[in-house]
């Protein structure tokens, strides 16, 4: 595997990580999650791209891990929300798990 | 006709429902359109969404100072290419076509061959296998491409027509399904009492020398088939006529109850209940609801996100259990709460 391809892997994970914590905030809907994520980010900002964030929801929607409904937006048409499920708080403890142990290791042993 | 153009039906122009009324990012949606696959129902999820997003980007840039074609131009750019959108739609139906097809087509070819291994007339072997092949790849692709292709997961658009609770909505699958589950129903019907009453008949003439199944098992297992199938019609094309006061609840066959909105107990989704239930067809996903009567058990009704509205209605039941059980989770325990009672 490349260094890109490992570069993409680990910002994919990290990104489902960033998607899922916004969710376990409240329901959200795409402009909405993404705009959070590029607070969160700040100069990182362009981690999170449109085209990354839709096929990501989506991903996370066939995993069962998020469940989207439709529902009026402001403007009074079609908006579709993602909500956390059961399964993606789970799945949210168990990656906010992995990343403090990879923190961990980065901190004592990589960057020490 | 293209191939691509095949699995557009019905309806390959673009939804009027996905445009906005601003020229550029309307540019954007079409051309989107043009690169999505599926029926106008399954490509308007894709564009719905996008549409909200443009919009929203739109809104935001204007909020930021710029003008509205300065704002729309930016909101576009950073949209990506619309292929970016469109290739992950089409890998997502493929995989849809794949998982619904393969599994279906399979079951029903076996099923098939072993009819056709034993009722007559007798095809052997070979005969049977042929038969398993041709009619499981037959009903595997047409049950994937209608599942993935034709059939939206949610109904958009002039589908789900605005209107507040107090005005009342429906929650059903579209009028011509409604109408296609009872033509198929009275179908299923006719079929099982012709076969019954074949059984009945055959069951007290001798069988004939060489069968390898007395004939009227065949028509005894028909008949009970035909009755599963028109059970499954009745069951899965629920009605909700929801009002400000509670919903109206009707299958076929079936008077219709009336379901108070201070009786509904719990809200949640089968997968959560029943973790065996396996993910295909986004079984696992389906909601129910769980009302009280008084006197009685709580019952517990399906509700299928596919129906139009349904998650309008999904909200209004949620809202409901929450004031009626307090501020809660809408979860497994409130149902187990409810059950107890």
């Amino acid at each position: 595997m490349s260094n890109e391809q490992t570069d993409a892997q680990i910002i994919k994970g990290l990104l489902d990580t960033l998607v899922l914590r916004v969710l376990h905030k409240g329901d959200n809907y795409g402009f909405g999650i993404m705009e959070s994520i590029a607070s969160d980010l700040g100069g990182d900002r362009d981690l999170l791209r449109e085209a990354t964030l839709y096929p990501l929801l989506h991903r996370l929607e066939e995993k069962n891990l998020v469940e989207a409904y439709w529902r009026p937006g402001d403007r009074g048409t079609d908006r579709k929300y993602y909500r956390i499920t059961k399964q993606g708080r789970l799945h949210l403890q168990q990656r906010i798990r992995d990343w403090r142990k990879v923190a961990k290791i980065l901190k004592e042993i990589v960057l020490d | 006709m293209s191939f691509r153009q095949l699995l557009r039906l019905p309806g390959t122009s673009c939804p009027p429902e996905a445009l906005t009324g601003d020229e550029i990012l309307d540019a954007y949606i079409t051309d989107l359109d043009s690169r999505l696959l599926g029926s106008k129902y399954v490509r308007l999820l894709t564009l719905a969404e996008i549409r909200d997003h443009l919009e929203e980007a739109k809104a935001r840039g204007i909020a930021a100072g710029l003008d509205e074609k300065a704002a729309a131009e930016e909101a576009v750019r950073v949209a990506g290419h619309p292929e970016e959108h469109a290739a992950e739609q089409r890998a997502s139906l493929r995989s849809r076509f794949l998982k619904i097809a393969l599994p279906s087509g399979i079951l029903f070819g076996i099923w098939m061959g072993v009819w056709a291994s034993v009722a007559p007339p007798y095809l052997g072997l070979l005969g049977a296998i042929v038969e398993a092949v041709l009619e499981g790849a037959f009903f595997g692709l047409w049950m994937g491409v209608f599942m993935a292709f034709i059939w939206p997961r949610r109904w958009l658009g002039a589908r789900s027509a605005a209107g507040r609770p107090d005005e009342g909505f429906e929650v059903a699958y579209p009028r011509p399904m409604r109408r296609l589950s009872t033509a198929f129903f009275i179908v299923f019907v006719v079929l099982a009492l012709v076969c019954l009453s074949a059984a009945v008949a055959t069951l007290l003439k001798i069988t004939v020398p060489g069968e390898i199944v007395p004939r009227w098992y065949y028509s005894f297992f028909l008949g009970a088939m035909a009755v599963l199938a028109a059970y499954v019609m009745a069951v899965t094309s629920p009605l909700f006529r929801v009002t400000a006061d509670g919903f109206l609840f009707r299958r076929l066959l079936t008077a219709g109850r009336f379901v108070n909105w201070r009786d509904v107990t719990a809200v949640g989704t089968l997968g959560d209940v029943h973790p065996w239930i396996p993910s295909w067809n986004n079984w696992h996903a389906v909601k129910y609801l769980v009302y009280t009567h008084p006197g009685r058990r709580p019952r517990r009704i399906l509700i299928y996100r596919d129906l139009v509205n349904a998650d309008r209605f999904l909200q209004l039941v949620e809202e409901n259990v929450l004031r009626n059980r307090g501020a809660m989770d809408p979860s497994l325990s409130i149902e187990r709460r409810a059950v107890r009672r």
